[in-house]
């Protein structure tokens, strides 16, 4: 991908940005607007839920730190879900490079290992919801 | 008479990532401006401190560091971005500066250039353009 393919290449996605931290969320959001993304953010599992409640992401980028039982619990939440209500919806997580197996095994279908490429992630958000 | 770029690209910066650490809100602002223009993806920090902060989270393309700062300066910042490994090490960093200093000092801090202010936006956009093609 050309970086001026970046600019426009998660056009038509809806990504949900879960994470405690505000410096990061902030970040997160900045970089996956840039590539064109629609983006809503939740500072924490709760508001996530509050979200997923009320609209259907195309992919939900969370990040995880320790400990990060929350974040898996809501990737299997979001498993759990029937197919029409986002159960298949893709997770990409981003962390410590420890938690990646960890991650894997939760059901995230991709992990970026902090600090973060922006367009590494926006590639793998694009190649995950098939942009 | 002010200088008109006529043929400057607003697309020179497509797909850059560039952190700008100024700590005057309205010269942070100003730069964001100039490299949103360009079509670069900008995040900013008001000091040092926070600029570290986000290098934990994510690797800009280049750095867009102010030199006088409060608490740390650009070359503490700069210092402990190269002391920090990995990717973060490698970010090359332009510094813009309000003070004569010697160019050597920019060189030996790992400063890749320097801009003294007021900066020319176009010759801003065409370094950090030029820094951030060359990673």
């Amino acid at each position: 991908m050309g970086r001026h393919e970046f600019a426009d290449s998660l056009r038509g996605v809806y990504v949900l940005i879960v994470d405690d931290n505000a410096t990061r969320r902030q970040l997160l959001h900045e970089v996956l607007q840039y590539c064109g993304a629609l983006v809503r953010d939740a500072d924490g599992v709760e508001v996530a839920h509050a979200v997923l409640r009320e609209v259907t992401p195309s992919v939900m980028v969370l990040a995880v730190g320790a400990p990060a039982d929350e974040a898996w619990a809501l990737v299997r939440f979001v498993r759990s879900r029937r197919l029409e209500h986002g159960g298949k919806m893709p997770a990409v997580a981003v962390g410590p490079g420890a938690l990646a197996d960890t991650a894997r095994l939760n059901g995230v279908d991709a992990y970026v290992v902090e600090p973060v490429d922006a367009w590494a992630l926006c590639r793998l958000v694009a190649e995950v919801t098939d942009c | 008479m002010g200088r008109r770029e006529p043929e400057f690209p607003n697309d020179l910066l497509v797909g850059l990532h560039v952190l700008v650490v100024e700590d005057n809100a309205d010269a942070r602002d100003l730069f964001r401006t100039i490299l949103e223009y360009a079509g670069g993806l900008v995040s900013v920090a008001p000091d040092a401190k926070q600029a570290l902060l986000l290098c934990q989270h994510i690797v800009p393309d280049v750095l867009v560091a102010d030199i006088v700062m409060p608490e740390h300066d650009g070359f503490w910042l700069l210092q402990q971005l190269r002391a920090a490994g990995g990717r973060t090490a490698a970010i090359p960093a332009v510094a813009v500066t309000g003070q004569a200093e010697g160019t050597g000092r920019f060189a030996a801090a790992g400063f890749a250039t320097h801009l003294r202010k007021p900066v020319d936006p176009w010759e801003l956009c065409r370094i950090v353009a030029h820094l951030g093609r060359r990673r």
